[in-house]
């Protein structure tokens, strides 16, 4: 596997000026259309799901028009399954392509995942074995999505339940590989790393270490839930509910490092109302104004 | 055609002429198509709430056990018919 | 060890309530059993598939109640998963489904209020078109309207039912009459679904007029469209049809 093994110089160029502002944004959802395009907050930017956005017409595509009139916006995917063995679906690319023409969103993101088996979408994003193969198959679609859209996207960390017997490499290694041999950026979810160091027992903060500030185009914060299976606590990717304080801290050695970065609330389950979210994103602009100024260390909270 | 058309149909004409001198009162057009965001308010008829989440969930599905036999729900409120009495 | 096409297609087995015999091997249990890490995805497809069908078929969910709902939605996810990741197309073959499920035979009407609600949801999301003015169909030549066809708006959807479906949906909507009640005997309703500006109508059809704009629908000449409508209907009187689609933007083009 030494040919998996990424050098500084292997990396990609840097993330270049960054197509959405180094401020939080939050996810648009259908709840606040109306009081979003009314009250026009003060938020850097909005980002929606690729897919609910993938219809010819309708009040959705109106709306979410209407709103990239007066906020940037980020395309982020969930259906790709960029992990499959099988090949990319050609006509949800071609999907893809029409809606990022339409929107011209600041990034295209997706998953370092997979979801589709024999044709079936099982809409659920699941960790790859990180192996050899793995990471042929998922550089390669990553090239095919990125030539597609002729532009560089972003790969997201997920959140993961299991691991298995056959990986050889860790999941921030395998990633750096894709970037290497993609060219695309990282889209570092620091509550998923939270969710998968609790489920496997790892150190966040060194995962977190691991991904080079240059490399990072946008962070994702959002809530998880615990439940308990066989007196064991898992930890579940849900984003019901408000970011804890650990994945907060997270948040400030991460932003003390890298600076400023276009940081999502993310809140898909649940939905509060509109200045809940606000005030999510009002905490993640503090902290990278307090900490996010290599110079004003010393000022950070905590 | 159209002279036998109408003899076969009389009534078509002047409906025709009938529905479009009352739609011509209320002509549809790019004009009067509101602005999406105008007509309603979120949660409504124009803002369907999206199917696509990159978000897990910590609902368990229980299987087996949790298979509900009997519909309860606003069916009470429907009668009459060929359905019995709930 | 499992090649990666393997180990996806186990796995999709799996989420779908298939077994974990060839799966499990390849789990890590770390203080677990495989399963019941694989129980964690299997709830993810699961459940959160069921929601997007409680999204699609919301009156349907209220007529049944949610527990009976998600176990009827369980069975239809195993039955027919969704092929295209876009979930707003998910679950078009619900009201042939229920159909066939016997725990809803007395709930006659329940297979024909989730065809309208899918019929909702397609005209909702279908293609954006210019409706077709008054005005322009004014400038036509009264001698040629028997040979007009049209094509209609690509919102438009026709749904008919021996229930009064519509009066259903009404009753289950937020803001409905908590006291209003629906009787089965009120009998047959035809309707046309439409979107042709924001929001989805409902346009309730006579036999004739349904059948009309169906054929219209179909593509026939305006006066074989209404020789069918007057067939099934021997007094059909095709003015409040037209005047209605006209007025409701149904029509997108024509020609002769």
């Amino acid at each position: 596997m030494d040919q998996m093994a990424p050098t500084a110089q292997s990396l990609a160029s840097p993330i270049p000026s960054s197509p959405l502002p180094n401020r939080a944004g939050i996810g648009l959802k259908a709840q606040h259309y109306q009081e979003i395009l009314d009250t026009q907050p003060n938020i850097g930017w909005l980002e929606v799901h690729s897919e609910n956005y993938m219809c010819t017409g309708g009040p959705t595509l109106k709306w979410l028009t209407a709103l990239r009139e007066r906020y940037p916006v980020s395309l982020h995917g969930v259906g790709m399954s960029l992990g499959s063995a099988g090949p990319l679906d050609q006509a949800h690319i071609k999907r893809l392509v029409d809606l990022d023409r339409r929107i011209e969103p600041g990034w295209v993101s997706e998953h370092l995942s997979w979801s589709i088996a024999d044709g079936v979408y099982l809409n659920d994003l699941i960790a790859l074995p990180y192996t050899a193969e793995s990471l042929d198959v998922f550089s390669a679609h990553v090239r095919e999505m990125q030539d597609a859209l002729n532009r560089q996207v972003l790969i997201e960390n997920p959140s993961s339940y299991l691991r298995y017997e056959h990986s050889v490499i860790s999941e921030p290694e395998f990633l750096l590989n894709v970037v290497s041999q993609s060219g695309c950026g990282v889209l570092l979810d620091v509550n998923n790393v939270y969710v998968s160091a609790h489920n496997h027992g790892f150190d966040p903060v060194a995962y977190l270490d691991q991904i080079p500030a240059h490399l990072i185009g946008e962070i994702h914060m959002a809530g998880h839930s615990q439940t308990v299976i066989d007196g064991r606590t898992i930890r579940i990717d849900d984003h019901g509910s408000p970011i804890c304080g650990e994945v907060w801290a997270l948040y400030e050695h991460l932003i003390k490092r890298t600076g400023p970065k276009p940081t999502l609330i993310e809140w898909d389950t649940n939905i509060p109302a509109l200045d809940v979210l606000l005030g999510e994103a009002a905490k993640a602009d503090a902290i990278m104004t307090l900490c996010g100024q290599r110079e004003t260390h010393r000022a950070c909270i905590g | 055609m159209s002279v036998k058309s109408l003899a076969k149909a009389p009534l078509l004409a002047a409906a025709m002429t009938v529905a479009l001198s009352a739609a011509a009162m209320q002509d549809v057009s790019a004009a009067d198509m509101e602005k999406c965001y105008g007509i309603a308010k979120a949660g409504h008829n124009d803002c369907k709430t999206e199917t696509s989440s990159c978000a897990g969930t910590a609902k368990m599905d229980h299987e087996a056990s949790a298979f509900v036999a009997v519909p309860v729900g606003t069916c009470a409120k429907i009668a009459g018919g060929t359905l019995k009495p709930m | 060890m499992l090649a990666l096409a393997e180990l996806q297609s186990s796995f999709g087995e799996a989420s779908l309530g298939g077994d974990t015999i060839t799966l499990a091997p390849a789990i890590i249990g770390d203080g677990l059993q495989a399963e019941q890490r694989l129980s964690i995805h299997r709830n993810n497809t699961t459940v959160l598939l069921c929601e997007v069908l409680g999204t699609t078929y919301p009156v349907v969910k209220k007529l049944v109640g949610e527990a009976f709902f998600d176990s009827v939605a369980r069975a239809y996810v195993r039955a027919h998963p969704p092929r295209s990741p876009c979930l707003f197309e998910y679950g078009g073959h619900f009201g042939d489904y229920l159909a066939n499920v016997p725990a809803v035979a007395e709930l006659p009407y329940l297979s024909d209020v989730a065809k309208l609600e899918w019929a909702w949801n397609e005209s909702f999301y279908a293609v954006d078109a210019e409706p077709l003015s008054a005005s322009a169909l004014a400038k036509i030549d009264p001698e040629t309207y028997g040979d007009l066809i049209f094509t209609l708006h690509p919102s438009l959807r026709l749904v008919a039912s021996a229930y009064p479906i519509k009066e259903i949906w009404d009753v289950n909507q937020c803001g409905a009459d908590p006291d209003a009640r629906v009787d089965l005997n009120e009998g047959a309703q035809r309707l046309a679904v439409l979107r042709a500006q924001t929001s989805v109508t409902f346009i309730e059809l006579s036999r004739g007029g349904f059948e009309m704009t169906a054929q219209l629908s179909a593509g026939k000449r305006l006066e074989d469209a209404f020789l069918s409508g007057q067939r099934l209907m021997a007094d059909f009187d095709p003015t409040a049809t037209l005047s209605v689609l006209i007025r409701a933007g149904a029509f997108h083009t024509f020609f002769i």
